[in-house]
């Protein structure tokens, strides 16, 4: 194997990526980072003496609410739902082996935000403010159930994903209808402003509520690891090296759906950083399907973190939505991206 | 391995794609699958690695159906290169080549040394650290090969593994295959090219519309009366340093 090793490391086409304990490690600390900018950031000034003193004591002062009410709730949701999106984009694309995929595919998204979207229409929001994210929750658990149903009965992935497709137009047309006929104006508006995806006042309760949903899909994808790497070769190869297709499309789709599921329930639609982020980890993982899924959930957090900082610099009142941020920032890069990439390729 | 396969019928719809085919292939053996175009020569091999469910009829290895060997056991014992050589992602030559220690438990030391021994035995040990991309046709086939040696199995089955390559790259892919079967695998091969089966396999199958029509040695199958009728040609045939070759002359005046 030396003999191997050495005549690779001589190779100047060689393109392994940097090693993988180390970009972990990398990506832990910018994510630590971020975090701690998050806190550290916002409209309502905290007092960083009193802070930690009020909650060892239990005072309800006003530094430990701005602390753990408005900032950690943030910053908790910024890694909660950037790791759910950066990972299930990875696992997606390397289902269907194609770069084009997100998690938006299979139609959870779009049907969990018609879930909150019908929690403001039928008044169920006014009434009391986790009715939003339980309905998202609800909208996501419907198309999910729908998605593992037709898996189970091992239809092929192509067809899965067109089956998604169907869902995500249905939820987005129901979407729709639900704006064309909401009651008034200022409804409208609170639905549109929902539907952009943010992470601004969100309370702790509801990352009590994601948290169980994204734990449990991110263990699924991560499961679904080997069999990844086994897909670079198609189906056929995959299955002949004692992997389960149907196996395989059940736990990355009951993963996506789950983590994904939760994730635009309490923050809305937060677009790009599920497409974006695996392109941008690929060639540092020496294009590894198996090997771009957790780095991707940690440079997906970084990046919702980073957004979510930006958008608390841009004075801009109404704040920015996180999800025009990521968009606005994503499109063009990614463009930016894909035209370096073929340039590379050629 | 023994790899054995007793009257397998598969319908695709109403349509039998395979009517009672019965095969073995033994240790040591190389064994061709021939036959024109929808023959049913990709579905048979896709039966014996157990990617396909016969309506009726079994596939035995040793004598152990697949559900009695497991999933992961058979993907241990069985390697299966595919038809399309796709690599889905620029990986690197020896990334791919590690696919084939999958099914194998985690251990560094018997993976680094069974990929070396793959891609030593697939003569591609110059390409370890190149990314696939930047392959040739005959280089890209040799690391799919590796990939599939690298499983360390005690059966290959090849879905036309030089369908796609010149004439030097296809003897290079053959005598490797041979070179296997030299070493104790049983190896099954779905193949084209005549003169490559006469020459290099020990036994073929001849199979039309879903049948075998005839097993045995390259001499006793491959006789310009028997292609005439089954692919609807006609050869010339003779020998060179004592070694057959067949080679496709003209359609016949009657369509197979």
């Amino acid at each position: 194997m030396s003999r191997l090793a050495l005549s690779a490391a001589q190779d100047p086409h060689r393109r392994d990526g940097i090693a993988p304990g180390l970009l972990v490690g990398l990506l832990c600390l910018l994510v630590a980072l971020l975090f701690a900018i998050s806190l550290a950031i916002g409209y309502a000034p905290l007092d960083w003496d009193a802070a930690p003193h009020e909650i060892r004591t239990g005072d309800e002062g006003l530094a430990s609410l701005i602390l753990t009410q408005l900032r950690l709730p943030r910053a908790l949701l910024g890694i909660l739902v950037g790791f759910s999106l950066g990972l299930t984009g990875a696992a997606l694309q390397g289902l269907i082996r194609n770069p084009l995929a997100d998690p938006g595919v299979i139609g959870v998204s779009g049907s969990a935000a018609l879930g909150a979207v019908g929690a403001f229409y039928f008044g169920a929001a006014a009434l009391f403010p986790l009715a939003l994210p339980l309905g998202g929750l609800l909208g996501a658990g419907v198309a999910t159930a729908l998605l593992l149903g037709l898996a189970q009965r091992g239809i092929s992935t192509t067809a899965l994903i067109l089956a998604g497709i169907a869902i995500n137009s249905l939820a987005g047309a129901l979407t729709a209808l639900a704006l064309n006929l909401s009651p008034s104006p200022y409804a409208t508006l609170e639905i549109v402003f929902w539907l952009m995806g943010s992470l601004a006042d969100r309370s702790l309760d509801h990352v009590v509520l994601a948290t169980p949903f994204i734990m449990l899909g991110v263990i699924l994808v991560l499961a679904t690891r080997r069999g990844l790497e086994a897909l670079t070769l198609g189906e056929d190869t995959a299955a002949s090296l004692g992997f389960s297709m149907r196996r395989l499309r059940l736990l990355v789709i009951a993963g996506t759906a789950s983590a994904v599921g939760a994730a635009v329930a309490v923050s809305g639609t937060i677009g790009f950083v599920g497409l974006v982020v695996p392109h941008l980890l690929r060639p540092l993982v020496g294009h590894r399907p198996g090997r771009l899924l957790l780095v991707s959930g940690l440079a997906g957090a970084a990046l919702t973190l980073g957004a979510d900082i930006l958008v608390r610099l841009i004075p801009t009142r109404p704040e920015l939505k996180l999800g025009v941020v990521t968009a606005l920032v994503g499109a063009p890069f990614f463009l930016a991206l894909l035209l370096r990439l073929r340039g590379q390729e050629e | 391995m023994i790899i054995e396969a007793r009257d397998i019928t598969l319908l695709r719809g109403p349509c039998p794609v395979l009517d009672q085919v019965s095969l073995t292939a033994r240790p040591g053996e190389m064994l061709g699958l021939l036959g024109p175009n929808g023959a049913g020569k990709t579905t048979l091999l896709r039966t014996l690695s157990a990617l396909e469910q016969p309506a009726s009829g079994d596939v035995l290895y040793d004598g152990k159906t697949a559900h009695e060997l497991g999933r992961r056991e058979l993907g241990r014992t069985v390697s299966y290169l595919a038809q399309s050589g796709n690599i889905h992602w620029p990986m690197m030559v020896e990334h791919v080549v590690a696919l084939g220690r999958l099914p194998h438990d985690h251990n560094p030391q018997k993976d680094a040394a069974a990929i070396a021994r793959a891609m030593e035995a697939a003569e591609i040990s110059g390409l370890a650290g190149r990314t696939t991309g930047t392959l040739s046709g005959g280089e890209r086939m040799r690391v799919l090969l590796a990939r599939a040696l690298a499983v360390e199995g005690k059966v290959l089955l090849a879905d036309e593994p030089v369908a796609a390559l010149d004439p030097y790259h296809q003897l290079h892919v053959m005598e490797l295959l041979a070179a296997q079967a030299h070493a104790g695998v049983t190896v099954v091969v779905v193949l084209h090219d005549l003169t490559l089966a006469a020459r290099f396999c020990h036994r073929v199958a001849l199979a039309h519309r879903g049948k075998l029509v005839a097993t045995g040695t390259p001499q006793d199958v491959l006789t310009p009366e028997r292609l005439r009728a089954i692919y609807g040609i006609e050869v010339e045939t003779g020998t060179r340093h004592d070694q057959p070759f067949i080679l496709p002359w003209s359609r016949a005046a009657i369509a197979p």
